[in-house]
């Protein structure tokens, strides 16, 4: 079975989870610090 | 430990570190993972195929440290009520599950061609899926708390849960020594060496710490942001009862 595919999924899903997670983390720290500072 | 109590000392230190753990752990964790793809040989049994550990390892160490941390943190707000301790614990739930996640997801795609099979039910396995919904339940649990936990972050029954569910640890730990398992037995220990050669290795624990600064980054990040909603919130509070 050729690996290639199987190794691009892999890395795939964990670059796709990890950024996810990395942008959704920092975006939801800018807007909440944000407004604390504005109060 | 005190130091870190006051929510505006522990943000003091936060703030500029956040940062340095994103940026040096994005650099690790990349220098690792091309390691592990371009220069590390390839495996004598599975060829090409095996460089999915890069991945799949530094994700499974965290979706159990994840679990460590939330224990030793639900832990100290039951014993010493640190103030802290609740929101730490609520930090690193998501993170930890995603994580978790990410092994699973790894380890699938690794055993097709491997094993022949996206799924077994052998220790190992089951014992991490375990872990992945222990995750989910206290994530549901420690939200339907909120209102009652208030600044705290987590209520009484929630950080116990936080607890109990440290027993999983050793079973996914000592899974495939103590069970017959599809899944490679342990080749690394803090205390054993290892049985991996050492050209395979260094990339690993690159993309390991890589991972791990990263995911201490992201937990600072969502404490943060907790810290600053009950900040906002409070101050809206203060102006509604003026």
């Amino acid at each position: 079975m050729n690996p290639i595919p199987f190794m691009i999924a892999a890395y795939g899903v964990t670059f796709v989870l990890t950024g996810g997670l990395l942008l959704v983390s920092w975006r939801q720290m800018s807007a909440a610090e944000s407004v604390a500072k504005s109060l | 430990m005190h130091a870190f109590a006051n929510p505006t000392q522990f943000l003091s230190i936060a703030r500029p570190l956040t940062p340095w753990l994103i940026g040096l752990g994005l650099a690790l964790a990349v220098g690792g993972v091309l390691a592990g793809l371009f220069i590390a040989p390839a495996d004598d049994l599975q060829g090409e195929l095996f460089r999915i550990i890069y991945v799949h390892v530094p994700a499974a160490w965290l979706g159990m440290g994840a679990w460590t941390g939330i224990a030793i943190s639900c832990f100290a707000f039951l014993v010493w009520r640190h103030p802290l301790a609740g929101v730490a614990a609520r930090a690193l739930a998501a993170p930890g599950a995603i994580f978790a996640a990410m092994c699973l997801i790894t380890g699938s795609i690794w055993g097709r061609p491997a094993w022949g099979a996206w799924w077994v039910w052998d220790g190992r396995l089951t014992s991490m899926l375990v872990m992945f919904f222990l995750y989910l339940g206290f994530i549901a649990f420690a939200k339907a708390n909120e209102d009652e936990a208030g600044g705290a972050g987590i209520t009484r029954p929630v950080a116990i849960y936080g607890v109990v569910g440290a027993i999983n640890l050793p079973i996914v730990k000592y899974s495939v020594i103590w069970w017959q398992s599809l899944h490679q037995g342990p080749s690394l220990s803090l205390t054993g060496g290892s049985s991996i050669a050492p050209e395979m290795l260094w990339p690993l624990l690159l993309s390991s710490a890589g991972f791990s600064l990263l995911f201490g980054g992201i937990v600072l990040m969502r404490m943060r942001t907790m810290l600053a909603k009950q900040k906002a919130e409070a101050r809206m509070r203060r102006m509604a009862a003026q």
